[in-house]
Order: structure tokens, then sequence, then C-alpha cells
């Protein structure tokens, strides 16, 4: 049973990293739009590896299927730029790629050195609390203020967004 | 054969029932058969006994026909891989439809997100085929499209939020369990909630028969030059498919799923374990049955009553297995029974909607998306929270739920109709087009 | 077999994407599709560590990730907007009406 959790972990996480090397590669915003849909279903497939059912039902609706058709749907009507090459200069992204291995190296010596060999529990049986009843009692019992502060939040930035993406007459 | 497509066997066998050019879909354009080369399946050359196979060899020869691209500079890989993703989309969302009591792939703990999550990916596959076919007009249609689904989408969500405030699970199993403990279809406490749901179907799976002209769908099928081809078949597919996903949805949450009516009526026939109105399937199979052999004695042609001699086989046999599971292990009777009605109720409600979808002609986009948001969305809002104040009413006072859901339902009913009035929608315009 | 720190280098190769998505490329919609990536990045993590303690915690704050996350790209995308129907242009560079 573990191999397969192995084996299902590789797989997703290979296809989030080359969907996620590929979408930032693309001249095309809705081909990388597309590539981006990609990742975060493999990673909608690492929640439900992590038994996080909750999770992965938000990350489809509201990540993969709100946010990005979002953006793809404004990529719309972006003129598509066709160039050769990505653009930007030779020392642009020679320290763009410096900065990003230092920071690797940041994040991988952090783990390196908090290495507890911590092993995760094991997969839970189906009679447990349920993963959606956990999260919605910590949601509206801990958590409940920042929950109305985040449909505040909500409230807020889709007033603002009529506001600012109106014609102005 | 032409009638309704049996609703489940959209996933079993698809392309010889899903795609029909007889009935629902558009007629073989007559000069198609010149353009492709291959010889047309001609009804005169078919043996008069194989004309029945008709509809199979014009799904072969869908299958067959050589791939046309419909513009110049159109992306094939994406134009080619959308009817895939829509296609998968609607299958996918049938793993967790309960079938029966314990006839369901997998019974996630957040089954109807999972559904609502994965149909509201199928707005990809519309606007990635018609962008990538790098037509004039079919960017602004899929556009307009899109935000048709978006519109309708909300709705839906929110009309299925307040049946699920009398379940505490989101669990697709539980949800049937709990119409099953309460004794009630969820339709009857919430039937704005389902009139709602039902018109957001529709309206979601939104190809209409009538179409009227300069609209989206004519733009759309206009610019191909040969449109049967395989891909529209996948796309044809995918469509019914959604709507058989919006009528599985629909069963379970509103109409009990796999329950009979009056599930918890548990009389049984004195001396025998059998209840009472589980011998009801059986006989009305059978009663069909002996229809079906009496209108054979009563045909004239001999085609014909092969046909009903056929028919009646067919029917026998399901009214003989409805009843003779009565006798056999409960597991057993309850997983027949239970797919029994689950077929009966999703198929009424694929009828449903494809009758709907054959009387009217399609609605031009800004009267639709009006009706939409201006309309469902609050009607559904208001729905949601008089439902859930009629609940706790009967938490608190006793009172029936019955009565209490019920003045829920003319609350919100008033709410529509306050609503239709200061929003009024236009109905169909003599240009209903893409303006 | 699998271990914390096979989601932790997981979360941390896909934030560094991100984060060079981020900074290579310069058309707007690109870049606020990385910055998604690095939230969702930063989703496994938490996921991870929430089913390494036992606790929703980590699931609760991923939550309040997506809705902020989905809000944000609301708000970034209207501001786009404009720009696109000005200036045609959504490159980076090009919006520099802020500069000396």
């Amino acid at each position: 049973m573990s191999v397969l959790h192995t084996i299902l972990f590789y797989f997703f996480s290979a296809l989030a990293v080359a969907s996620a090397l590929v979408m930032i590669t693309r001249r095309n915003v809705a081909h990388a739009g597309i590539f981006l849909v990609t990742t975060l279903l493999a990673t909608g497939g690492i929640f439900l590896l992590l038994q996080a059912e909750f999770a992965f039902a938000l990350q489809i609706f509201l990540f993969a299927g709100g946010a990005v058709v979002l953006f793809v749907l404004a990529s719309s009507l972006a003129r598509l730029e066709v160039t050769r090459r990505l653009p930007g200069s030779q020392r642009g992204r020679l320290a763009a790629a410096a900065l990003g291995l230092v920071l690797a190296a940041q994040i991988g010596f952090a783990i390196v050195v908090g290495h507890t060999s911590l092993r995760l529990p094991a997969m839970q049986s189906a009679r447990a609390p349920k993963n959606t009843e956990a999260v919605g009692d910590a949601l509206l019992r801990q958590f409940i203020v920042p929950f109305e502060i985040a449909s505040v939040l909500l409230l807020v930035s889709m007033i603002g967004a009529v506001v600012l993406a109106r014609r102005r007459a | 054969m032409n009638d309704n497509p049996p609703a489940n066997d959209q996933a079993t066998e698809p392309l010889a029932h899903g795609t029909p050019p007889d009935s629902v879909g558009p007629e073989l354009p007559p000069q198609m058969d010149q353009e492709c080369g291959i010889p047309p399946v001609n009804e005169k050359f078919l043996h008069p006994r194989l004309r029945v196979l008709q509809p199979m060899a014009n799904t072969v020869k869908l299958l067959i026909q050589p791939v046309q691209w419909p513009a110049d500079g159109t992306n094939r890989i994406m134009v080619s891989i959308a009817p895939w993703c829509a296609l998968t989309i609607a299958l996918l969302a049938y793993l967790i439809v309960p079938i029966g009591p314990a006839f369901q792939t997998t019974d996630l703990n957040v089954g109807l997100l999972f559904v609502l999550g994965i149909s509201s990916l199928g707005i990809y596959s519309v606007v990635l085929e018609n962008w990538a076919s790098n037509q004039k007009d079919f960017l602004g249609a899929a556009l307009r499209s899109a935000t048709h689904f978006l519109s309708y989408e909300s709705a839906s969500a929110l009309a299925l939020v307040s049946a699920l405030l009398l379940t505490g699970s989101l669990s697709m199993n539980e949800i049937v369990q709990a119409q099953l403990d309460q004794g009630q279809w969820f339709l009857f406490y919430v039937p704005v909630g389902f009139a709602i749901f039902f018109v957001a179907s529709i309206a979601l799976t939104n190809r209409t028969a009538i179409v009227m002209p300069g609209s989206d769908a004519e733009i759309i099928d206009r610019g191909e030059k040969a449109p049967l081809h395989f891909r529209w078949a996948l796309d044809s597919l995918a469509d019914y498919a959604k709507i058989s996903v919006a009528a599985g949805v629909a069963t379970t949450v509103f109409l009990g799923g796999w329950l009979r009516p009056l599930a918890s009526y548990r009389d049984r026939f004195p001396g025998t374990p059998v209840q009472l109105l589980d011998a009801v399937p059986g006989a009305l199979v059978g009663a069909i049955a002996i229809y079906c052999f009496r209108s054979a004695q009563k045909q004239q042609e001999q085609s014909r009553k092969r046909v009903m001699i056929w028919a009646c086989t067919i029917w026998g046999s399901v009214a003989l297995v409805l009843l003779a599971t009565l006798f056999a292990p409960e597991a057993v009777m309850s997983g027949v029974h239970g797919a029994f009605w689950f077929v009966v109720k999703v198929s009424a409600y694929v009828y449903a909607c494809l009758w709907v979808r054959i009387t009217f002609p399609e609605y031009r986009s800004d009267p639709s998306t009006n009706l939409g948001w201006r309309i469902l969305v609050p009607m559904a809002v208001v729905n949601l929270i008089a439902t859930a104040l009629a609940i706790m009413c009967t938490q608190y006072t006793g009172l029936p739920m019955r009565l209490t859901t019920i003045l829920a339902a003319v609350a919100t009913l008033a709410a529509a109709i306050w609503l239709s009035i200061i929003s009024p929608v236009e109905p169909l315009s003599r240009t209903a087009g893409g303006q | 077999m699998l271990s914390i720190e096979h989601y932790l280098i997981l979360s941390l190769v896909l934030f560094v994407i991100g984060v060079a998505g981020l900074m290579l490329r310069r058309n707007v919609l690109v870049m606020l599709m990385s910055i998604e990536l690095m939230l969702n990045a930063v989703n496994i993590n938490l996921v991870a560590f929430s089913r390494l303690h036992g606790s929703a915690d980590g699931q609760v704050f991923s939550v309040f990730i997506v809705v902020v996350a989905a809000a944000e790209a609301v708000v970034a995308v209207a501001i786009t907007l404009p720009f696109l129907r000005n200036r045609g242009t959504v490159n980076a560079d090009d919006l520099d009406l802020l500069k000396w």
C-alpha cells in the first residue's frame, strides 16, 4: 500500500514540476494558463495523497476552476506576443538564476538541518472523524474571526474589481 | 430506439446511442459525402432486415471520417485535446454518484464539492476549442459561452447547498442516507431549490436544438466545412454526458438517489420478507412487457411486429430480474432495485431536460445572463436563508418540517416574483444573435 | 516510506520555479500565474505539516490562502485591464507611468 503511495507521489510531483517548468516558458499566455491548470490538478492529487480531501476539492473548484479561468479569459483580451526568445536580457536571466539557486539552497539547508526523520502517520481509517468535518469545525469555532474577515475581503475585492475595470464613460 | 437515450448507457455504449444524428442532433448535410470521398450509407442498398443497423452504420462512418481542421491557423493539438477534456470531465463526475447502496465507485468525503469543481472545469474545453480554431467570430462566441456558464454555475451551487442544510455532509452516500432517515426526498423540502437547479442545469448544457440565426451556436456550427467527424462526435457525447451528470447529481441530492418512493414505508406481505412496495417495480415493468406483447399482436408489418416482440422480451426479462431478486439476499435486492430506481429518476430528468431543449429556441446571451445573475442567484440565496430559518424553526418550536419548509418556499417565490418585476427578462427578439 | 521531507522538497521546487517565473517573464499575466504557483507550493507545505501533526490548522490556513489568492487574482486582473485598453500591451516593462 505504501508502495502505491510512493509511486503516486512521484507521479504527481513529476507532473507538477514538469507542468510548472513548461508553464513559465510558454510564449503564449493561454498555453501557460493551461499548464497552470495541470500543475494545480497534480497538486490536488498530492492533497488527496495526504488525505486532505477538502483542500483537494477547494483546489479544483477555486484555483483551477476559478482563478485560472480568470487568467485564461483575461489573456484572450491581451494581444499575444510572438517573440522568438524569452524576453529579458542575458544579465537579468543570470541574476534570476542565481537568486533562485540561493533561495533553493537556503530553504534546502533549513530542511536538511531540521531533519527529524518523522514519518507521516499511517493513513487514517475510513471511520475516523472526517476531514471536512474537522476543517469545518476548526473554521467555524477557532477561526471564526478570520473566516468573517475573509468574506469581507472577498466582498471588497469584488467591488474593487468592478470599479477598477469599469469603462470611464 | 430513437427515443430518449437511457442515461446510464452514456458511459458504457457511448458512440452507439450517444450521438444520434437522427432524432435530437442536426441532420446529415447532403453535400457532405461528395466532399470526403467515402460512399454514403444509403438505405436502399441495405437489406431490409439490416435497416435497423442504420444508426450504427452512420456512427461507424462518423468515426472513420477523414480529419478536417476548421481553419488554416488552427492549433491542432488544442483543438484535438479539448473534446477529450470535456468528455473526461463529464465522465469523472460519475465516479462518486451512488447508483445503489453499495454501488458506488468511491465515496469521497467531499463528493458534491468534487462534482461541482470538476464541472466548473468544463469551461476550458469550450473556450480552448473555439479559440484555438482561429476563426473570426469564434473567440467572442466562446467567451460569451464561458460567461453564460459561469453565471449559472453559482446559482446551481447555491441551490445544492440549500438541500445540503438538511444533511450534515457533502458525501453523496450520506445525502441519500439522510433522505432515507428523514423519510422524505429533499425535493419536497426544498422544491424551489430543485427548480433553480433544473433551470441552471438546462442552461449549463446549452446547445439547444432550435438555433436562431446569428446566435452563437449557429456561428460555431456554420464554421465547420464538414462538421460530422470524430471531434464533433466527442463534443456531442460530452454534451449529453454533462446532462447525465447533472441528472445524477440532481437525483442524488433532490430525488432520493436509489431510494424508492415512500422508502420508509416498510409493510411487508404477510408471511414473507418481501416489502409491499418493492413489488411495484416488477409489476410495472411486467405491465410494460404485457403491453408490448399485445401491441405486437396488433401490428400489421412483419418488421414492426418483430421489434415489438424484441422489446417485450427485454422488458420481460427486466421484470423477471426485478421480481426474482425480491427473494434474493438483502444486498442483491437492494442493489438491483436501487439501480432500477436510480435509472428511472435519471431518465426522467434527462427526458425533461431534452424536452425543454427541443421546445425552446436559444436565448440571446444578455437575457440569459440576466436570468442567471439577477434572478436565479438572489433567489437561490433567499432560498438558502429561508431553508435555514425553516430548519431552525423546526428544531426550536417543534412545528413539522413540511410546514416550515413550505413557508420557506413561499417566501422564496415571493422574492422571485419581486425580482422579476424589478429586472425584467426580455424573451427572444427578432434579431437574436451575438450582438 | 514517504516522509515529510518529500513533500517539503516538492514544495520547495515548485516555489523556486514560481520565483523564477516571476523574475524571468515580463508578461503581467504570466507573472500573476507564477504568484499563484508560489501560493500553491506554500499550500502543499501547510497541508503536509497539518497531516504530520494531526491538526486541522494547516488546512484551515490553506483555505484562507486559496481565498486570498482568488481575491488577489481578481484585483490584479482588474488593474491590468485598463492598461490593456489604453496601452494595448501587458508587458511589465511598458508599465512605467510612475517612473521618473
